[in-house]
């Protein structure tokens, strides 16, 4: 009874609420009367039903799709068989010479060999295999004595295999069973516990795709275990394949050339007008066939690659982070034209720079002389670009690289991509940051995805392009579905005469400067080294460049970054590299091999 | 000190025993159920643990409620509102993901689920504005704020997504505004919205499951593809409308007494309906559209969402009279039952205690409901009773569900069972309702 409101008011409210109550008691009543037909009268044949009939499904597990490169070479491919394992969970001590002994006499294998494999697998808590592989009537006969065969099952096993793991391991990755923490994430998408997923790489990315559809047997069963009746079958379907825009042989060839220098490093090349990823490697690169198998335990694997020094599970390409070094000096030769700075100003290298109380140098120790914008870039002049920074000021150069799109994720089509970083904004006073900005030191911090997005921008004229790996997927009934369209991320359309400026500059460097070793007959290559400052170590060594052939008066068509860790000199080191993976691409052969080059040759 | 003493010994005095008993009820039988329903996995207790944790956390709540004054949650309805308003935007930029739902907060000793408290809040906050404009409540205009509260809510649930969650929210709203004197038209008007922003993309996914043929046929894919397509959709809804006001010109040529204002009206429902079907339609996953269509047609994927259905109902009437017995149903012993802990725990109580514990359990919870009712009718004021009857709202269309769904007589749409069914969040703000009930019931003699 409502304290200040009229009596008719309150009478009101309750009328209406008796209406809904009367729907309510409506509902129970439905709810108390199918719950009397569902128990009381239709019961008997519900529990008949729930005694008797047990559907057990037996899986058998789909093929994954294979991984094909731009040229349909299998990358990563998968083969199923049948087998017998054996899983210790449900065991019992008492049952486990009868299912040892039952097991024998239907597969005709020795009881010896069964009681090594059953003991092994419950002194270790995990999956044995026994069969590799099972006829049809042998199948039947484990499933029609399951209920004593505590533990034993047959399943599908798919195997994946993959040619070159070790040059193609980082883009692929490799499979593994779903745990707890990847069902919370993804049990909405149909997956379930043991499924074989995609844990990193294509695989994971692409998981829908080259993950099929399970089938297998569904079988009746009675409450002893027996089976009744064989109702139906349903074949697994394979994954979709999955074609990449790589190029295997460039992978191996850029591979090698990285392995050949003992060095961790990085190798990524792109279309420059499509964004298409044509190389992606990181060196080192792991067996992704020994990450996950069914049956062994992948931990001898996994303790090798954890305490190997190298970092073989670094994805240097897409999360390796390093300093741009010289390779920045591209972002501030570009600001300087667009500031409208006359290329014809000339600053003199005497080796050394005084900025304050701190002194910065050349890496050549003798000096550069007098350099314009030109000579300064060709011979990766520290001190003409110290002064730049100053003239043009951090904030402007880091603009520039912003709308380059560096410090941003690439996006490419690849997963857990670090987005390196720029500083926001730098201090007011700090003339020496901008020193060191303008020669790509300080807070830059870049990945060789981005450096080679980067380079395919310069040779697009200032078009950004997203990296595409994956090109399509197709079905085993030849559908196909196109995954990645060039796109294009941004565009700030430079000047063709910065363009031009630049783009003369960078085919010096290559020709008469510190990349002299990447020069090659018959392609323009324009280019820039760099060698990083690391605190941790010795320098990093970089080379950037795009290229086209000089028939087509050199119409860039492949831009590249190489990194080599801890390499030293990009000149000397990074830049041969280069030349190796662009003379494969552009399918010269291989001349010679150039005696190993040297340091105070070739310079930053 | 003294007077402040006597107040709240008099609130203790006053408060209904028997909800609070059918309530911990509830709880105590979900416990055991949940113990039954999770052996399966090997650590039960673990769930029974996390469970009554809950519960405990559920009945601190409860107290703090009973000792706060329902008035309080009226007076500051707005500041209620904000609250959880920011809860569930900050959910979405902090909130952990789980199952594909941005809808928690890691606490790290357990997980928080903001809507559940939201919800709550909501309905508080309803019946405060519902009574404070109790004198103008039939005007359409005095529904467009409390409309656009809902709207706000279920918009940034359906952002996690959840669309389990959000569709408590409806009923509540609905029989709360009809409660409080709204007229009965708008009401009529509010539903066929709300059927044809949900129905539309159920009938897309019903008829390309189902009939893909249909989608071939000009007149049939016109229909289809104005389910995704705004243009199309566009087309079609000046079709309706011309033929909505053609109608509407023919009856009114005829001399019957029948207002503009009912067309037009009429017209922008349809209009606001379909493009809100768009909202909802990105907003349900494939996989809840296809729950919910095997509801009408369990035969579209038998091994799929139709087992589930298949199977509890399996489970339930395989319970007979008397049941298999705790911890001994077969169905559930041997993993058939899906989310038979959560979502499907009657189907377990249905398997092992029978027709007889069923009923025992089904009149706990009708005692419950008539105690909500009795809370209802006896609080002093307009506010409390609404609150009281939108927190009864919530927990009738809760248990009908889940019950119906149990029963493969409603769609299957993972709403828990309260108090039963496992889940922190569910059984914590189901408590603090409890809470909020008692402190209305308990000052039903305060002046």
């Amino acid at each position: 009874m409502w304290q200040k409101d009229p009596r008719i008011f309150y009478q009101d409210f309750i009328e209406r609420i008796e209406a809904a109550s009367y729907g309510f008691f409506a509902i129970s009543a439905m709810i108390a009367a199918s719950l009397f037909f569902f128990q009381i009268i239709r019961g008997a044949h519900y529990y008949d039903r729930s005694e008797r009939n047990r559907l057990y499904i037996l899986t058998e597990k789909a093929a994954r799709g294979d991984v094909l490169d731009a040229m349909k070479r299998r990358l990563a491919g998968s083969r199923t068989e049948y087998g017998v394992v054996f899983y210790p969970f449900e065991q019992t001590k008492s049952s486990l010479d009868g299912t040892i002994e039952k097991i024998s006499s239907i597969l005709l294998i020795p009881r010896s060999k069964i009681a090594a494999a059953v003991l092994g697998s419950v002194r270790s808590g995990r999956l044995a295999e026994i069969a590799p592989s099972v006829t049809r009537s042998q199948l039947f006969a484990i499933k029609e004595e399951q209920d004593s065969l505590t533990g034993v099952s047959v399943t599908g096993i798919s195997k994946r295999i993959y040619s070159d793991e070790d040059i193609n391991s980082h883009l692929v990755g490799y499979i593994g069973e779903s745990d707890t923490a990847f069902l919370e994430r993804n049990a909405h998408l149909g997956y379930r516990r043991g499924d074989i997923v995609g844990r990193v790489g294509m695989e994971s990315l692409y998981d829908r795709y080259l993950r099929g559809d399970d089938g297998g047997w569904q079988i009746e069963v009675d409450v002893t275990g027996k089976q009744r009746r064989f109702l139906n079958y349903i074949s697994p379907r394979k994954g979709y394949n999955l074609k990449l825009f790589i190029d295997g042989e460039l992978q191996r060839a850029a591979y090698e050339a990285i392995k050949r220098t003992g060095r961790p490093g990085a190798a990524v090349a792109i279309e420059p007008l499509t964004g298409k990823v044509r190389l992606f490697v990181s060196v080192p690169g792991y067996s992704s066939s020994g990450a996950f198998s069914p049956f062994e335990s992948a931990g001898k694997f996994w303790r090798d690659v954890l305490a190997n020094p190298a970092k073989p599970l670094l994805n240097r390409a897409i999360s390796g982070l390093y300093p741009p070094g010289s390779v920045f000096k591209i972002v501030t030769f570009i600001t300087a034209l667009q500031k409208k700075v006359p290329p014809e100003t000339t600053y003199f290298c005497s080796g050394k720079f005084n900025y304050g109380s701190r002194t910065f140098r050349c890496w050549k120790k003798e000096g550069h002389g007098r350099l314009d914008l030109n000579g300064a870039l060709v011979n990766s002049c520290n001190i003409y670009f110290y002064n730049m920074g100053i003239r043009l000021g951090g904030d402007e150069i880091l603009k520039t690289a912003k709308s380059l799109n560096l410090g941003k994720i690439t996006q490419v089509d690849f997963p857990h991509e670090r987005s390196g970083s720029m500083p926001a904004k730098l201090p007011a006073y700090g003339g020496g940051e901008s020193i060191n900005v303008a020669i790509g030191q300080g807070a830059i911090i870049v990945t060789p995805m981005q450096m080679a997005q980067f380079a395919a921008a310069v040779a697009a004229r200032g078009r950004v392009m997203k990296p595409i790996i994956v090109e399509s997927a197709f079905g085993r009934s030849g559908e196909e579905i196109v995954l990645n369209a060039p796109l294009k991320v941004s565009d700030i359309a430079l000047p063709p005469d910065v363009c031009d400026r630049l783009g003369a500059a960078l085919v010096g460097v290559v020709a008469e400067g510190t990349g002299r070793a990447c020069r090659i007959d018959g392609i323009r290559v324009a280019g820039k080294t760099g060698t990083a400052q690391n605190p941790h170590g010795n320098d990093h060594a970089w080379f950037v460049c795009y290229a086209g052939r000089a028939e087509n008066s050199g119409t860039p068509e492949i831009a590249l970054s190489v990194l080599v860790e801890n390499g030293g000199s990009g000149g000397a080191v990074a830049a041969p590299i280069a030349r190796q993976i662009l003379e494969k691409y552009f399918d010269l052969g291989s001349p010679a091999a150039q005696p190993p080059a040297s340091a105070a040759e070739y310079g930053d | 000190m003294k007077s402040d003493e006597r107040r709240f010994d008099s609130v203790v005095s006053n408060i209904d025993w028997v909800l609070l008993a059918s309530a911990a009820l509830l709880s105590i039988f979900g416990l055991i159920m949940i113990y039954s329903a999770t052996m399966r996995t090997g650590a039960p207790a673990t769930f029974v643990g996390r469970q009554l944790f809950a519960t405990i956390i559920g009945l601190i709540l409860c107290a703090l409620m009973i000792w706060l004054n329902y008035r309080t949650l009226s007076d500051f309805a707005p500041h209620f509102y904000i609250f959880s308003t920011l809860m569930l935007v900050a959910v979405l930029i902090f909130g952990s993901q789980i199952r594909g739902t941005r809808g928690w907060f890691n606490l790290g000793l357990f997980n928080f689920q903001p809507v559940e408290a939201a919800k709550i809040f909501f309905i508080t906050t309803l019946a405060a504005y519902l009574s404070a404009n109790w004198k103008s409540i039939f005007r359409l205009g005095r529904l467009a704020m409390p409309a656009a509260a809902l709207a706000l809510h279920v918009a940034l649930i359906l952002l996690q997504p959840d669309f389990s969650s959000a569709i408590v929210y409806f009923p509540v709203f609905i029989f709360m505004i009809y409660f409080a004197g709204a007229n009965v038209i708008h009401i009529a008007y509010t539903v066929l919205f709300g059927l044809i922003a949900v129905g539309i993309p159920l009938a897309a996914t019903y008829v390309k499951i189902k009939h893909p043929e249909a989608i071939k046929t000009v007149v049939g894919g016109f229909i289809y593809s104005a389910s995704y397509d705004i243009n199309t959709a566009l087309m079609a809804l000046g079709a309706a409308a011309a033929i909505i006001f053609f109608l509407w010109w023919i009856i009114h040529n005829l001399r019957f007494r029948m207002p503009f204002i009912f067309a037009a009206s009429l017209v922008i429902v349809l209009f606001a309906g379909t493009f809100s079907s768009f909202v909802v339609s990105r907003s349900l996953r494939e996989y809840q559209r296809r729950r919910l269509i095997v509801f009408v047609d369990p035969n579209i994927d038998p091994l799929g969402s139709g087992y589930n259905i298949i199977q509890s109902q399996i489970a339930v009437g395989s319970g007979r009279f008397f049941g298999k017995g705790i911890f001994a149903g077969s169905q559930s012993g041997l993993g058939f039952l899906p989310e038979q802990h959560t979502d499907f725990i009657f189907s377990v109580i249905g398997e092992e205690t029978g027709f007889v514990g069923s009923a025992v359990f089904l009149g706990i919870y009708f005692l419950f409901i008539w105690r909500i009712l009795a809370v209802v009718r006896d609080a002093r004021d307009r506010t409390g009773s609404l609150m009281a009857a939108g927190i009864g709202v919530m927990f009738i269309f809760y248990c009908v569900t889940n019950i119906a769904m149990a029963l493969g007589l409603a769609p299957v749409t993972g709403l828990p069972l309260p108090f039963v069914s496992y889940g922190g969040s569910s059984i914590v703000s189901s408590w603090m309702a409890v809470g909020i009930l008692e402190s209305i019931y308990a000052r039903r003699f305060t002046y």
